[in-house]
């Protein structure tokens, strides 16, 4: 199948799952560029016997992702001022910023299976194939991840918007 | 918060949409890669096979071009045996027998083929050799030398007595048109194979003596060439000989 046609299958959830796990747009279009074209390179390592296509693309992206946010030390978590803010969306675009800021700031390792899970929908057996894990251990990040982000934003739970 | 709500909440993040920039740097990306691909099959050893392929179809084109009377079937052939005797050796590579097939073009021998049964790798690498090596020196006489000097050089007569070796024995025409007599100190007549013969020697110098026993009526074909090592109490030691075997007229 030609490169460009795979693109057009594939970029759109690793480009999601690369944004969502580095918080930059800029990051997250490199890294899916990056991924395509390794697949071109003489010594890419793609085999189609030990994982589906997509699953290989998943875990380049995150392991680039992740070798990018480790060079930068922390997430970029822009202030509220970055985004354009029409008045009728100050709220809802501080609350997405909560949500954002909470979910960067999870460790790693509950972040990935949170987005991986959650956003982008993958079945846990399909997880573990990306993060080479147990199907047990997602599970366990998973529930970890939520458990803390249920912390993180209790203030902000529909119930308790209604009453404020 | 339950499960719904928690997911409600994270729902309200999205994820915006790539940007149609990063479509075009990967179509950009691929051309790019396979024009470096492309590059890459003309560096290293594969630029060092392509160069020797074009000199080996180089070689071939200057042989056909140059030298049409080989593929113009010769009026006889001769079959011959090379011996070179271990310490005697003019060379001291190439194979210490032969057997090669050959005839003389207006007096100048020219090899069909050669190969030696006890050595055949050595022999196909020898040829091999031979085959290059003439051809890359008349391509380079043809870019070196004027059209009167190569006119010249493929006047003159030349002799393979032994593997490896040529001399030139004179200048054709004359050669064929003097009985075979042209240069060199003529020693004796011998038939062979049925065909009469002059003996001729000739110094070639470092010591050593070639007698080459020609038929006239083969175009001055040396049946018989002998490399001799003068010793000091006047004695010759055979350094290596070539015997013919077999003529074969073709009509």
């Amino acid at each position: 199948m030609d490169l460009l046609q795979l693109f057009d299958e594939h970029h759109a959830p690793l480009f999601r799952f690369a944004y969502r796990l580095t918080g930059s747009i800029a990051d997250a279009e490199d890294i899916v560029q990056a991924c395509f074209l390794e697949l071109l390179r003489p010594e890419c390592c793609y085999d189609p016997v030990r994982a589906p296509l997509r699953t290989w693309l998943f875990g380049i992206v995150r392991n680039q992702s992740l070798k990018r946010l480790r060079q930068k030390a922390a997430p970029y978590l822009p202030g509220i001022e970055d985004a354009p803010s029409p008045e009728h969306e100050i709220l809802r675009l501080e609350l997405e910023e909560v949500v954002r800021r909470a979910v960067l700031m999870l460790p790693e390792m509950q972040r990935e299976v949170l987005i991986l899970a959650h956003y982008e929908q993958l079945p846990l057996a399909e997880i573990a194939g990306i993060l080479d894990i147990e199907v047990g251990a997602v599970k366990s990040r998973l529930q970890r991840a939520r458990a803390s982000l249920r912390e993180t934003l209790a203030a902000y739970a529909p119930n308790v918007e209604r009453e404020r | 918060m339950n499960d719904t709500e928690l997911d409600e909440l994270l729902n309200i993040w999205k994820a915006p949409s790539p940007r149609e920039s990063l479509r075009e740097g990967v179509r950009v990306g691929i051309e790019a890669k396979h024009r470096r691909a492309q590059r890459k099959l003309f560096t290293g050893w594969r630029l060092l096979s392509a160069a020797a392929a074009v000199v080996v179809v180089a070689v071939m084109l200057a042989n056909t071009k140059a030298f049409p009377e080989k593929v113009s079937p010769p009026p006889y052939t001769v079959d011959s045996q090379i011996i070179r005797y271990v310490g005697w050796s003019l060379d001291a590579s190439g194979p210490e027998s032969a057997l090669v097939t050959s005839y003389n073009d207006a007096g100048s021998e020219v090899f069909l083929s050669w190969s030696s049964p006890d050595h055949p790798l050595e022999a196909a690498f020898w040829e091999a050799m031979s085959v290059v090596v003439g051809g890359v020196g008349r391509i380079t006489r043809r870019l070196w030398l004027t059209p009167d000097q190569i006119a010249r050089r493929q006047a003159r007569a030349v002799v393979h007595p032994t593997v490896g070796q040529s001399w030139d024995v004179g200048e054709r025409a004359m050669l064929v048109s003097s009985g075979c007599r042209v240069q060199g100190k003529v020693v004796g007549e011998e038939v062979i194979l049925n065909y009469p013969t002059n003996a001729v020697q000739h110094d070639i110098g470092g010591g050593r003596v070639m007698t080459l026993w020609m038929a006239p009526d083969l175009s001055c074909f040396a049946l018989r060439a002998m490399i001799e090592a003068l010793q000091p109490d006047g004695s010759r030691t055979l350094v290596s000989e070539k015997k013919a075997l077999k003529v074969t007229v073709n009509h």
